[in-house]
């Protein structure tokens, strides 16, 4: 008694529905936990519903049936785009989120671009910054109020496979370090299985969990993994579930 | 060579302008010279109603401002305000001005509040324009950027559709400026007293007076003013955005 119990879910769709005032159904009913700590990729079709759960995850859709439960904890959301804003320095658009909340945290601002190292670049504008750069720097932002919960809307899908490899690995040492738990939309299997614990198939609309397939990787993940016929297997296995 | 064409152009234009005024009677076209020299001469009264005319279209400008910019905000909050009033707005901007002037001359009288209030009508609608197309020109992820940190309206507006409007608006003063200055011309020729002296009345009396080269001192006179004003924003927007905008 007096002690709180850890969660036993980072999320938890629970018979979950959304509809378009229109009537038009995108979620009906589905079911969905996110463990604490794990990776969580939400892979399908496109127009499947898969970035309609991140919303609804995110506090952005509002469920017009059953619950969406998540313990109480600062979440963050990045955007497939870096959406920094661009009048702002880099330092500005990370401290941002505390910003909006009424606090300073000057240490934890340069804590965080540290981390995704950018510590040198913290007074520059975005548009002085490259692609990868300018990711990086979002990423920042989302872990400047050290969230539990992390939703990536295709958040390297916009990079170039290089910078996008380098940029997983990058987060995967983050996500090591911080242990939050992650919620990923991805059109790329391969980006899905080398990051995630499990991997959701879906279909749809409206949304429907077709299988939801537990990556056989141990961790922690190393680049090297990608190149296993093992890796190239279980891809496979993925594609054809699609 | 770029920079250089515009004064090219000038030169041309003074040359052609000279020429053909040697083929014309002063009090139909003055020559550059004789429009210097008339400007010489009464410099201290151009000066006084160049003065006057940009207290003018500035004081325009200012209530413009106040209108557009806080009706632009006003109708971002309230849509209903938008849908009620907007068609009123353009409404005002399609009757000419100088149909108006004479009403506001009924109403206001004579004086400094008839051109201010002229300029303030004619460049009121494209400060209104440009705000509102400004404030509501953040993406969708900017605005669910600022919806997932749980920021107010005020906060939005402050942090995102303000900065995220201010080319628009600028882009919208560089047309608003130049109508200022036409806009309390207008309301000079119908309701100045000549006391003080401002552009609008210089043109006026001048012209009647068959004083030719005065009119093309007054009428060149408020045309540095208005390229003045537009020097001005231009120097803003540099300042303002000229490190971000564009590459974002």
């Amino acid at each position: 008694m007096g002690v709180t119990e850890p969660s036993v879910y980072a999320v938890r769709f629970q018979d979950l529905s959304f509809a378009w005032p229109n009537g038009e159904a995108l979620c009906a009913g589905l079911d969905l936990v996110v463990q604490p700590g794990e990776i969580l990729a939400l892979v399908g079709p496109s127009g499947c519903g898969k970035s309609t759960l991140l919303r609804l995850a995110s506090g952005l859709l509002t469920p017009t049936a059953g619950a969406l439960e998540r313990p109480r904890g600062e979440q963050a959301f990045v955007f497939q785009s870096p959406t920094l804003l661009p009048w702002r320095s880099l330092r500005e658009n990370v401290a941002l989120p505390l910003e909006l909340a009424g606090r300073s945290d000057p240490h934890g601002v340069d804590a965080a671009l540290e981390l995704v190292g950018l510590a040198e670049d913290a007074d520059k504008l975005p548009a002085a910054l490259s692609g990868g750069m300018q990711m990086r720097a979002s990423l920042a932002r989302a872990l400047v109020t050290e969230p539990e919960l992390v939703l990536l809307d295709e958040a390297f899908s916009a990079l170039d496979g290089l910078t996008r490899k380098r940029l997983q690995l990058a987060f995967l040492k983050i996500w090591r370090t911080k242990g939050f738990s992650v919620l990923m939309v991805t059109h790329d299997l391969d980006e899905a299985l080398w990051l995630a614990d499990r991997v959701v198939v879906l279909e749809g609309p409206p949304v429907r969990i077709k299988q939801i397939v537990q990556v056989p990787l141990s961790r922690p993940r190393v680049r090297e993994q990608r190149h296993t016929a093992d890796f190239g297997e279980q891809l496979q296995r993925l594609e054809a579930l699609l | 060579m770029s920079r250089a064409l515009p004064f090219l152009v000038a030169l041309l234009i003074l040359a052609a302008w000279w020429l053909f005024s040697l083929t014309q009677p002063e009090i139909l076209l003055p020559s550059p010279l004789q429009v210097l020299e008339a400007a010489w001469t009464g410099r201290a009264r151009l000066a006084e109603a160049l003065l006057y005319t940009a207290l003018s279209s500035l004081g325009g400008l200012a209530i413009a401002t106040a209108i557009g910019l806080g009706g632009a905000a006003l109708f971002l909050r309230f849509e209903w305000l938008e849908r009620a009033l907007y068609p009123y707005a353009l409404f005002l901007q399609t009757v000419p001005i100088i149909a108006i002037a004479p009403l506001l001359v009924v109403w206001l009288g004579y004086g400094i509040s008839v051109a201010v209030t002229t300029a303030a009508i004619v460049c009121f609608f494209p400060i209104l324009t440009s705000a509102n197309a400004g404030l509501s020109s953040p993406s969708r992820s900017e605005i669910e950027l600022m919806q997932l940190y749980g920021a107010s309206w005020i906060q939005t507006l402050t942090k995102l559709r303000l900065p995220r409007a201010l080319p628009t608006v600028l882009a919208g003063y560089r047309s608003a400026v130049g109508l200022s200055v036409i806009g309390a011309i207008v309301g000079e020729f119908v309701g100045a007293t000549g006391d003080p002296v401002s552009l609008g009345y210089l043109v006026i009396s001048s012209s009647r007076s068959a004083d030719t080269a005065t009119t093309f001192a007054a009428v060149l006179a408020s045309a540095a003013l208005a390229g003045a004003l537009f020097a001005i924003v231009r120097t803003i927007e540099k300042r303002a955005i000229g490190a971000w905008h564009g590459h974002s």
